[in-house]
């Protein structure tokens, strides 16, 4: 059951009946159980990898904050003198480095298992014949617990956070497996620390009209942008990439970009309907897309486009890895030198940088493309870090003008272009076939191919472009708006508040028909799943 | 005190350090220049800056950073 399905509507409507009609002190007891069987309808096989993740985090929390305790109760009451207490301080940071080193290398050994598995089907079988068994182990026999990757991370998050004393563990195994658990999050994320949802999830959860409607209001245009604009576009990207041998380069530039607007449409309005989902039940989840076209550069983008994977990678691998004794020695080194900023620069960042990119690619997927897209990324933030200010010197030395509106949209091309090049990377399926779309794109470029219906041949009816481009143009046009009304700290929600009643109701209306004629009721579409659910 | 400032504007002087206060959370200091400040508050004072210490509490502000460093002293 997704987001997108029917079952999901009935299971939302009971859920919210469930939640309001309890005791508000017992409200989150509700969220907990239609949290497990939302994950137990996915799947009941699943729930015994969600339920180890818990438990092993959990009990190591619990046996950190106890050390921690401990160690505070014994330096307030007994007397002692600095080299004791460091002393002390040292033995329960090693007590609790095992538990914490313990928790979290188990935990990456089954996400690894669950997500490398299937590189290795043939040893495998090798050995299963060894030991007598018939060798017929596939892919489709592993099992891959729905939302792993971000379950798992938060978990993880939530670990590291109390080792280094940023949040109080939590005494309570039922809430904690609610914090991963809780089901507008589980598919997609976003990844929520600890300190943020876990205490959200602690308040007094009572009913509020205009919350549950702007919550209902955020719903409706994620759908719009999964149904009405993803699953429209995707059929003209699949088709032009698989017919990409006889492709004109212009459709397949086309379909390069089309494929930008649905990944975003498709990942971001799966987490409106995540987060409208939340506010119903008075919970504000973590933003995860903030304008990302709107960046200036690739490091920006990345700020802003899944912001809370990004923000997990920053916070637990990057942080750690540019503040280790290394990197600190490099940096130490450099100004020792005295060598000039960019190369000081590159030698500070490139362990870091490389590391996490290739970490992060890793975790969206397991092939040989995600690697190259994680190196493709550490190259780009490498050159944006690095050569940066040299750059925009030369700008200035050329006399061009970086402070101007035209400069601006010109980087935010730029960056979309860079975020393109990596979606070709993965998208197509395989390095050799990225290269063979690439290729054909500049060789066969043939932009009269654009005009001489060439387009209407990759899945897409004439009244599909025409309906797709006005949705586009209003996605756009919204987001822009947002973009403006930001600026004076409202939301375009609170425009439509202040409208009068028929006003609100007229735009609800065309709303809830755009999505159902438009959408995934229109005729000959299926709805796909969201593209972030596999990771 | 004194000595914290000189040592900040050693490594990026084209901060405001004393009026400044959101240094981390702000991302006016950037991740390289952190590695720098960590590496030499660290030789400086002969403390060692744990990960713990490595969050906005800590480094948003200059009298912050201060209060770490005689902390981690004690």
């Amino acid at each position: 059951m997704t987001f997108i399905d029917l079952q999901f509507g009935i299971f939302l409507l009971v859920s919210i009946l469930l939640f309001y009609l309890c005791p508000v002190k017992q409200r989150w007891k509700v969220l907990l159980l239609v949290s497990l069987v939302f994950y137990a309808i996915a799947g009941l096989r699943y729930l015994p990898f969600i339920f180890v993740t818990s438990f092993t985090v959990y009990y190591a929390g619990c046996r950190m904050g106890k050390v921690y305790e401990a160690l505070e109760k014994e330096l307030a009451e007994k007397e002692l003198d600095r080299k004791e207490k460091k002393l002390k301080k040292e033995q329960a940071k090693q007590v609790c480095k095992r538990i914490m080193l313990l928790a979290l290398v188990g935990n990456l050994v089954i996400l690894c298992i669950v997500k490398f598995t299937k590189f290795f089907i043939d040893p495998i079988n090798h050995l299963l014949m060894a030991v007598g068994g018939n060798g017929t182990f596939t892919a489709a026999d592993i099992i891959v617990p729905l939302g792993i990757s971000y379950y798992t991370f938060s978990a993880l998050s939530y670990l590291l956070d109390v080792y280094w004393k940023r949040v109080e563990y939590e005494k309570s195994y039922s809430r904690f497996l609610l914090y991963l658990i809780y089901f507008p999050h589980i598919l997609q994320g976003p990844i929520e620390h600890y300190g943020r949802l876990g205490q959200r999830l602690k308040k007094e959860l009572t009913f509020d009209y205009d919350r549950v409607c702007k919550g209902i209001q955020l719903m409706l245009y994620g759908y719009f942008k999964k149904l009405v604009i993803a699953d429209r576009i995707n059929p003209f990207i699949t088709t032009a990439y698989q017919n990409h041998n006889t492709t004109a380069g212009s459709i397949l530039l086309l379909a390069m970009f089309l494929d930008v607007v649905y990944i975003y449409a498709d990942f971001s309005g799966c987490m409106d309907i995540g987060r409208g989902v939340s506010e119903i039940f008075g919970i504000e989840m973590d933003l995860n897309f903030n304008h990302p076209f709107s960046s200036k550069t690739v490091t920006e983008f990345w700020r802003r486009w899944h912001m809370t994977m990004g923000g997990w990678f920053r916070e637990y691998v990057y942080t750690p890895l540019s503040t280790s004794g290394v990197v600190k020695k490099i940096s130490k080194m450099t100004r020792e030198k005295k060598l000039p900023a960019p190369l000081a620069r590159s030698l500070t960042t490139i362990i870091p940088v490389t590391v996490t990119w290739v970490l992060t690619g890793l975790w969206h997927g397991t092939g040989k493309t995600y690697v190259a897209w994680g190196i493709y990324y550490s190259f780009m933030i490498f050159m944006s870090v690095c050569f940066g200010e040299m750059l925009h010197e030369l700008m200035v030395k050329c006399k061009v003008r970086t402070q101007t509106q035209s400069y601006h949209i010109f980087q935010m091309i730029r960056t979309t272009c860079i975020f393109a090049g990596g979606r070709l990377l993965t998208r197509p399926g395989s390095l050799h076939l990225s290269w063979a779309i690439l290729k054909r794109t500049i060789t066969a470029f043939s932009p009269a191919a654009l005009f001489n219906g060439a387009v209407l041949a990759q899945g897409m009816e004439s009244k599909d472009i025409l309906v797709a481009a006005v949705c586009i143009l209003l996605f756009g046009c919204i987001s822009v708006l947002q973009i403006w009304l930001e600026k004076e700290n409202k939301h375009v929600r609170d425009l439509l508040a202040e409208q009068n009643l028929p006003v609100r109701w007229c735009i609800y209306i065309l709303a809830v028909f755009m999505v159902v004629i438009l959408g995934v009721y229109g005729e000959g579409y299926n709805a796909s799943a969201f593209v972030y659910m596999a990771y | 005190m004194e000595e914290l400032l000189e040592l900040l504007k050693e490594v990026n002087p084209n901060i405001d350090y004393e009026n400044e206060t959101a240094l981390m959370s702000g991302k006016v200091i950037d991740s390289i220049d952190m590695t720098t400040i960590l590496a030499e508050i660290e030789d400086r004072f002969d403390i060692e800056i744990d990960m713990e210490y490595i969050s906005p509490k800590y480094f948003d502000t200059v009298a912050a950073m201060w209060d770490m460093i005689q902390e981690l002293k004690d």
